[in-house]
């Protein structure tokens, strides 16, 4: 295990060092003067050579020009290079000291090299391409390269999915470079193939995964030290997450004989539905102002919400137990929070191009107004999501415990909606605190007073009383905490819990209907002037 | 084709960076695009490339709305950001190449027009030169050539002269000009107002956002134009004898000479001859050629820069 951890900081610092010596490069590039500049030597008029392959031509037209560049760049990346050669280098050093100081190694030691060249592999992979994902475009965003490629025919969804495919590709490469080495552990015995692909396919999926949230980090707004800060906080809370699922999976799949389907298809669903949000909100990110940039964020949210939540329900009727749907409505729950958060801060008008896009019909129109950008469309969006996921929840629960069991599906559902209630009152009251006082000047920080909200109604009972929450007294009904610790969840807490949301509501509404009478397609453009010339005079 | 920019309105906030800004220029003139920093010149040039949108306002391209039609107006037009983002890892061809993509040009076509535009703006020695390795002037020209990827016929650029060195200057201003020769239509911002007056057959003067003059330059001079003066007697005597001469608006000495801005429908034979009727040995008599430092000066009053 020390040898490990040993290993790893020695991995860490290596990466840390080319990650601040790729920058330096960067930054130092500037005033070259012309006459440092050497021309190739070459025939202006000579026509240059074209691809006699039909379908190489074919291919090399229809792959995605983000990822044909991205790919370009990545070949002449040192850092790219150096991670490649570090990793050969780390594996063929683990398998040495393995050959040379474990004597039981020849006697099923396959399993504990399997484990370490993969914990290794996975480190490296699930550290670094995200990292090398998100500096890429966080570079770009300092620049004006992103607004140039708003200029082309690229939409923001292909220069998205053109940055993770070329890190995936990177990320096959590594892990196509370290598979010899990991494969070498059959031979060792105490590991058979299959076990040997499956893990590698999911730590594989893992740093799909991973890569996604590097995109979005490099996709949203702001400097290199605030992504940094959120990046760190991102790996620090998923990756030990991740790495947990991965080892429950790993003996879920080492024990082939017990493998589950059930359990390993509700990871990769959950997995592929995080993946998917995440490069959805980069694409929402990386789109230029005047777009709709809820749409693509709302509408994936409700399709993959779907999606997984009738697999789960699926597998839930199929199993006999509830905990696929409980598991699904938990991450929808986290999800939703997060969207309200982000929903208050949003806009309260449209730009001229945005409102170009809703529909005349009064109808379609009311239909379209949760899926545009907008506080007031965001909130009532999640408030439906809300109630779907909760009817999705009891509706599961009814059919598949069915009474007497059932007080169990009530406990969860209340827990649900008292917990989408604290942040739904936090979320809008805060935002309609900060549009108040700084007259909308300081919306986009209203999801900031939302927390301070939430914070506010946790901690004051703790300072108050301590950290007991039977002292807490009346003020046991403020506290989000009490949440988890009271499970039968008071009247008076219910009452509370309600009534407060109630009240966020009613406001909330104001503002939403006020938003949906301004929700209209602009008048058809005025006839142009005629002599426009005059003003020159 | 016609550039028309119609009542065009900004709002930030309170701050309206544009307020109803309306002009137009067409197929091989070369606008210069004048304003203190601050005056709205990036944004503008923003919304007509349609990375932003108007509080109030259109511009049109031939009847092509930049609002309502972004997806068209994008392929009329090339825009030129003050400086070239740099992609280390990447040869000028390859980030040629890598544009033509974007504009979804395929096969033989993006070979063919990638090659020909880096025989136009003499990159040809460049393209496999990294981007890191090139000089501002030679990233300069890629970004020009960047720009006409899709062979636009307007070409909006951003300050695209500032940091250069004077020979890079010169190449580029020469490159504006075979460009303008094509046809295209090109709005150009600069601090550097020599440098325009080189090039432009016509300016867009802004401040606070608001229109101050724009038209051609024989428009812009108005209904004035400057004479320049050389005596050889004192050349305060000719100052004073010609502020007292009708149709004179304005006169003052500048380097041994006297400059005037008469009306342009002032007799300068007339004058001549009665200033040398008065007595003066005029050695100098020329009208100036309008720059547009001048009609600069004289809409903002010389408040700003």
């Amino acid at each position: 295990m020390l040898f490990i951890m040993v290993l790893g900081l020695l991995v860490l610092c290596a990466v840390v060092a080319m990650i601040v010596a790729a920058f330096r490069r960067r930054s130092g590039s500037d005033d070259i003067p012309d006459s440092a500049v050497k021309l190739d030597p070459v025939d202006v008029n000579q026509p240059p050579p074209k691809p006699s392959n039909r379908f190489l031509m074919w291919l090399d037209d229809h792959m995605n020009p983000i990822a044909v560049k991205e790919l370009r760049q990545a070949v002449r990346a040192r850092f790219i290079t150096g991670m490649l050669m570090l990793l050969l280098g780390v594996q063929v050093l683990v398998i040495m000291v393995f050959v040379m100081y474990d004597d039981d190694v020849t006697e099923q030691g396959g399993g504990r090299v399997f484990f370490t060249l993969s914990s290794v592999l996975s480190v490296i992979s699930l550290l670094t391409l995200p990292a090398y994902a998100g500096a890429r475009l966080t570079w770009e965003r300092m620049g004006q390269s992103v607004d140039l490629m708003h200029i082309t025919s690229l939409r923001p969804r292909t220069i998205v999915l053109g940055k993770f495919f070329s890190v995936g590709v990177v990320a096959l490469m590594m892990f196509s470079t370290c598979l010899p080495f990991i494969s070498f552990s059959y031979l060792l015995r105490g590991i058979d193939l299959p076990t040997i692909f499956l893990c590698m396919a999911w730590s594989f999926v893992l740093t799909l995964g991973m890569i996604s949230v590097g995109v979005f980090l490099g996709a949203i707004r702001g400097g290199v030290f605030l992504k940094a800060v959120l990046g760190i906080g991102l790996m620090v809370s998923i990756i030990p997450v991740a790495m947990s699922a991965s080892g429950f999976l790993i003996q879920e799949i080492i024990g082939i004989a017990d493998f589950s389907w059930g359990v390993a298809g509700t990871a990769i669903a959950l997995l592929a539905a995080a993946t998917g949000l995440f490069l959805s909100l980069a694409a929402a990110a990386i789109s230029p102002p005047v777009m709709n940039r809820a749409l693509p964020v709302r509408a994936y949210i409700t399709i993959a919400a779907a999606v997984t939540g009738a697999i789960m329900y699926a597998w839930a009727r199929e199993s006999g137990h509830c905990s696929f749907m409980v598991a699904w409505a938990f991450f929808m729950t986290l999800v939703l929070c997060l969207a309200m958060m982000v929903s208050v801060c949003e806009r309260d008008s449209l730009p001229m191009r945005i409102r170009q896009g809703i529909p005349r019909m009064l109808l379609p129109r009311a239909a379209a107004f949760v899926f545009f950008s907008g506080s007031g469309g965001g909130m009532l969006w999640c408030l439906l999501m809300a109630g779907g996921v909760l009817m999705a929840l009891l509706a599961s629960m009814w059919s598949v415990i069915r009474p007497p069991y059932m007080y169990y599906s009530d406990d969860i559902a209340m827990a649900y909606v008292l917990s989408m209630g604290h942040v739904f009152a936090a979320a809008v009251l805060g935002g309609t605190f900060v549009r108040m006082v700084s007259a909308g000047r300081f919306r986009s920080s209203s999801w900031v007073a939302g927390l301070i909200i939430l914070a506010l109604q946790c901690v004051i009972p703790l300072v108050i009383y301590g950290v007991d929450i039977d002292d807490w007294g009346p003020l046991k009904v403020i506290s989000p905490i009490s949440l988890f610790e009271d499970s039968s969840f008071s009247k008076e807490y219910r009452l509370f819990v309600l009534g407060y949301a109630g009240f966020a509501f009613v406001v909330g509404a104001f503002q939403g209907i006020w938003q949906l009478l301004r929700f209209k397609p602009p008048a058809p453009p005025a006839k142009a002037p005629q002599d426009v010339e005059a003003v020159h005079a | 084709m016609r550039i028309e920019v119609h009542n065009l309105t900004r709002c930030f906030g309170d701050l309206r960076a544009v307020d109803n800004l309306s002009f137009s220029f067409g197929s091989g003139d070369i606008f210069g695009f004048v304003g203190p920093n601050g005056a709205g010149k990036t944004t503008t040039m923003r919304i007509m490339a349609t990375l932003d949108d108007p509080t109030e306002g259109d511009v049109t391209i031939d009847s092509i709305s930049a609002v309502q039609q972004p997806e068209k107006a994008r392929q009329l037009i090339g825009f030129v950001p003050d400086t070239l983002p740099i992609h280390s890892d990447m040869t000028a061809h390859e980030y040629l190449d890598f544009y033509a993509r974007a504009y979804g040009l395929r096969g033989g076509r993006r070979i063919d027009v990638v090659f020909e535009i880096e025989q136009f703006c003499n990159l040809m020695g460049l393209r496999n030169k990294l981007m890191k390795a090139l000089s501002k002037g030679m990233r300069q020209r890629l970004s020009v050539a960047r720009a006409l990827v899709n062979d636009p016929p307007v070409l909006v650029m951003d300050e695209p002269a500032a940091g250069l060195d004077p020979h890079a200057r010169i190449e580029l201003r020469e490159l504006v000009r075979q460009l303008a020769a094509r046809g295209k239509a090109v709005l150009i911002s600069s601090h550097i107002l020599s440098e325009l007056s080189e090039m432009c057959t016509g300016a867009v003067i802004i401040e606070q956002g608001r229109l101050l003059r724009a038209g051609l330059m024989n428009e812009l001079d108005g209904e004035s134009s400057l004479l320049i003066i050389r005596a050889e007697q004192s050349q305060t005597a000719l100052h004073k004898r010609l502020l007292e001469t009708p149709g004179v608006l304005q006169a003052q000495v500048v380097d041994g000479t006297v400059q005037a801005r008469v009306e342009e429908t002032l007799d300068t034979g007339k004058l001549l001859s009665g200033l040398i009727a008065a007595g003066f040995t005029i050695t100098e008599f020329r009208r100036r050629k309008t720059h547009l430092e001048d009609i600069f000066m004289s809409v903002t009053k010389g408040k700003v820069q």
